[in-house]
């Protein structure tokens, strides 16, 4: 990465995507977290990230739960 | 729980053929994301369904009947793709035709120093959301929303779990194009999901 240590909300949002994909360099990990520390919007979409992964994950496998629970 | 599975009246099958049905949806965007054709995937779990009303019975109950359906549809998916090489290989995957539709959108989803515009609201306790029905069919909506080719490489990476190296040689894409499909999937959903349910939208 040659940007500066300063990370715009573009640039974290895409490392963010990619390390739910692979790992980061150390130094983009360094970058990631100095950004995170400082913007909440930021926070909640990786938040929200891991969310995503779940409920990807939740519909692929049980699926939603049945409308009329006969118990 | 043990004598329960042990007992089929007529109205238990009855029942399970419905919930059979309720996983369709499901189903039908797995087989597409795998087929990429909307008429081959319904011919195919169309196919998966039958074979599964058919065989029933042989459902264990031990996985959740989803993966069990899904289970039978892949094998019906490699079937059919066997069928389709050698017997009308002329019917080849469709193109997609959406790729370009706006591509300028991620970029006006931030201002002008690359901040968020607007900022990121909060979801309050998201996790419960797993737990509603209509939530679900919120995120169906969702995903048929996003253009086609992001769709299926989401859907390959985040509901079938497989590894964006394996996706990027069936789509015969970049590692590269693969990530930035993935994230302009995830934002629209995370923007689509955060409008229609969590801010009010319920």
């Amino acid at each position: 990465m040659n940007q500066a240590a300063e990370l715009s909300c573009r640039e974290a949002a895409r490392l963010m995507s990619r390390q739910q994909d692979a790992a980061l360099t150390v130094a983009e990990q360094e970058v990631l977290k100095n950004h995170l520390y400082t913007c909440l919007s930021c926070r909640r979409f990786d938040e929200q990230l891991g969310f995503l992964r779940r409920l990807a994950r939740r519909y692929g496998e049980a699926g939603p739960p049945i409308a009329d629970d006969p118990a | 729980m043990a004598d329960r599975k042990n007992i089929n009246p007529p109205d238990r099958i009855a029942a399970l053929f419905k919930e059979v049905e309720s996983h369709r949806g499901y189903l039908l965007r797995f087989a597409v994301a795998k087929l990429r054709d909307t008429g081959q995937a319904e011919e195919v779990v169309q196919e998966a369904l039958l074979a599964a009303l058919d065989g029933v019975g042989g459902f264990s109950g031990q996985s959740s009947l989803r993966t069990w359906l899904t289970s039978i549809l892949k094998f019906k998916i490699i079937d059919f793709q066997r069928r389709v090489i050698s017997e009308r290989a002329q019917f080849a995957a469709a193109p997609d035709e959406d790729e370009s539709a706006d591509p300028e959108w991620m970029e006006r989803r931030y201002d002008d120093t690359g901040h968020w515009n607007p900022r990121l609201g909060e979801w309050a306790n998201p996790d419960s959301a797993l737990e509603q029905r209509q939530f679900f069919e919120v995120f169906e909506r969702c995903l048929d929303k996003l253009p086609k080719a992001a769709g299926r490489v989401f859907f390959k990476r985040e509901v079938m779990g497989v590894d964006t190296g394996d996706i990027c040689k069936e789509e015969d894409i970049s590692a590269s194009n693969c990530w930035v499909m993935l994230h302009r999937a995830r934002l629209a959903l995370r923007d689509c999901l955060d409008r229609s349910w969590f801010q009010g939208g319920r």
